[in-house]
């Protein structure tokens, strides 16, 4: 019982906690049209973004958190727009504008050594250092993502599945991934602080890839994800707790395990299920054949 | 004397300042039913995004009823069924949820579709013999099936214009015999059908008027006057031979002209 009470009798781990449950539900929730429209690196790639608006906003002495907002956002436009240019995949765009952002940002700190960036809370997170402010911003984001996703879920869902059909049927599909890619900025840029540059990719992709090897509807696949990265998030804080590991590797590593027992689940029952097809249709040749022989004899 | 639906007025259009099509002039009475044909790469596609508004017009007017379309600018006057490889089948989708995505422009701002919406999709997945698949998602059903849905997803809007973009590219023959069935019922009961297509034989010489395309209108008629030897050669570079039996016409390979 002391596993799962001890850690609430300390106060970061309420927060921690807040602050897990919320990201791993929006990762979680936007992550599922991220791999649905095979764009799984791009969290990875806004994130790697930050360091251009961090490194300036450092060096002129304003909250480094101004500066990340800025260049996420930046860098989904660019993302946005260099992808649909003639010639350039999306992944390649994601690259693209992913590392010069990244590249540009260690050139100014490198030029700057004596202004101070913490790159150690940007790269991996903190999540035990989580502030209330923090908590309000990340739940005002996720307030505003409910709603948009609420009005938005039909135009959006059909823009996934068919960008220019649902042009076609007087969806404004362009201005809806344009609108996508900033609301995932900003999904981002207040994950950061949580997780971390490096593994903010592994909170929007893992829970929706092990959502969709189940799923058989958006419905099903978009709450099955959410459930998945607010479940990681609890499990891997209570690790992270008593195993005295960092917490976002303990919540990414509880998300792979998910994975990995989903994946083995569900390959073992497609085997399983090949395996009874197989007995089932050759008894029935079987049967045939006996039933032919003994025809054939009786003649 | 039935309106026009559709016009284009000298209308060159194309994707990123080259023109896949130039100077069309064309006019399609609401009721009709025509097929446009043309070799690969001749601008039947980008005929029908002139009229979506997906692809960019450099010169001329594209109106539908009445109302100049805009690059850029949905419309929500059509019913579109695309090209059965532009949908990837491996999405958690269920066909009646499919069929729904053709509101989701008109319908309310909310996560679900109300009852009669719903009631309408599995009447129409019923109509085209898709019932006892609603629930299924959408990579379970055949090719045939996956177009039917399609064509269910256009019409839920009650829209006076259905336009096909190779409705029977890759269908088995049952399939393609119910497409043109469905199509043709559709028709009957008004509404306008524009469809692209690459099949002379089963789909083209069936229809009532076919607009022969390769860039710029080659010919316009009925498949009478448009499957001529001359005119195909002048559309696709191939010489052909047309067979006629009556009503039918058979475009075949010339080298089995046994004369």
């Amino acid at each position: 019982m002391d596993l799962i009470s001890e850690p609430f009798e300390y106060a970061f781990f309420h927060k921690a906690l807040i602050a897990g449950v919320l990201v791993g539900a929006l990762c979680g929730c936007l992550g599922v049209f991220v791999v649905l429209r095979r764009m799984s690196y791009i969290g990875q790639g806004l994130s790697q973004s930050v360091l251009a608006g961090v490194a300036p906003a450092a060096i002129a002495g304003i909250d480094p958190y101004l500066g990340a907002v800025a260049a996420t956002i930046a860098a989904g436009l660019l993302i946005h727009y260099v992808g649909r240019q003639h010639g350039v995949r999306p992944d390649a765009a994601i690259g693209i504008v992913s590392t010069t952002m990244f590249a540009a940002g260690v050139a100014l700190i490198s030029a700057n050594r004596s202004r101070s960036v913490n790159l150690t809370d940007l790269l991996f997170g903190n999540i035990l250092g989580v502030t209330y402010g923090d908590i309000t911003l990340v739940g005002t984001v996720a307030a505003v993502m409910a709603l948009l996703g609420f009005a938005f879920y039909k135009t959006l869902t059909f823009t996934v599945v068919d960008a220019a059909g649902a042009a076609a049927h007087g969806v404004r599909a362009a201005a809806i991934e344009l609108a996508f890619t900033v609301a995932l900025a900003a999904v981002v840029v207040v994950s950061i602080r949580i997780v971390g540059v490096l593994l903010i990719a592994a909170v929007i992709v893992i829970p929706a890839s092990t959502a969709r090897l189940v799923g058989r509807s958006f419905g099903s696949v978009i709450t099955m994800s959410a459930g998945l990265g607010i479940a990681a998030a609890v499990v891997g804080l209570f690790v992270s707790f008593h195993v005295e590991i960092a917490s976002g590797p303990a919540i990414v590593l509880t998300s792979s395990g998910a994975f990995a027992l989903v994946l083995l689940t569900t390959t073992v029952a497609s085997a399983l299920l090949v395996r009874r097809t197989r007995q089932m249709h050759s008894s029935n040749s079987r049967a045939n054949l006996t039933a032919t022989s003994a025809g054939t004899l009786a003649k | 004397m039935a309106s026009p639906i559709i016009t284009f007025q000298g209308v060159t259009a194309g994707y990123r300042g080259v023109p896949a099509i130039e100077n069309i002039n064309l006019t399609v009475e609401a009721g009709e039913m025509i097929g446009i044909v043309g070799p690969s790469g001749s601008g039947k596609s980008t005929m029908l995004r002139a009229l979506t508004g997906t692809t960019d017009i450099y010169a001329g007017t594209v109106t539908l009823n009445g109302k100049s379309v805009r690059p850029g600018h949905p419309t929500r006057d059509i019913g579109f069924v695309p090209q059965l490889t532009s949908i990837e089948p491996d999405l958690p989708l269920r066909a009646a949820d499919a069929v729904l995505q053709g509101l989701a422009a008109s319908s309310r701002r909310v996560p679900w579709y109300s009852r009669t919406e719903r009631a309408k999709a599995y009447s129409l997945l019923d109509r085209l013999g898709l019932a006892g698949f609603e629930r299924s998602p959408i990579g379970e059903l055949s090719g045939g099936q996956q177009q039917r849905l399609l064509l269910a997803r256009a019409m839920i809007s009650d829209t006076s214009l259905v336009m096909l973009d190779e409705p029977t590219s890759g269908v088995d023959l049952q399939t393609l015999q119910d497409i043109l069935g469905l199509l043709a019922e559709l028709n009957a009961q008004g509404t306008t059908i524009v469809l692209t297509t690459h099949d002379l034989n089963w789909v083209a010489a069936g229809l009532p008027r076919i607009v022969c395309i390769n860039r710029q209108i080659m010919a316009d008629g009925t498949p009478v006057e448009v499957l001529d030897p001359d005119v195909l050669e002048a559309t696709y570079g191939a010489r052909v031979r047309i067979v006629r039996d009556g009503e039918r016409i058979l475009v075949t390979d010339q080298r089995l002209d046994p004369n």
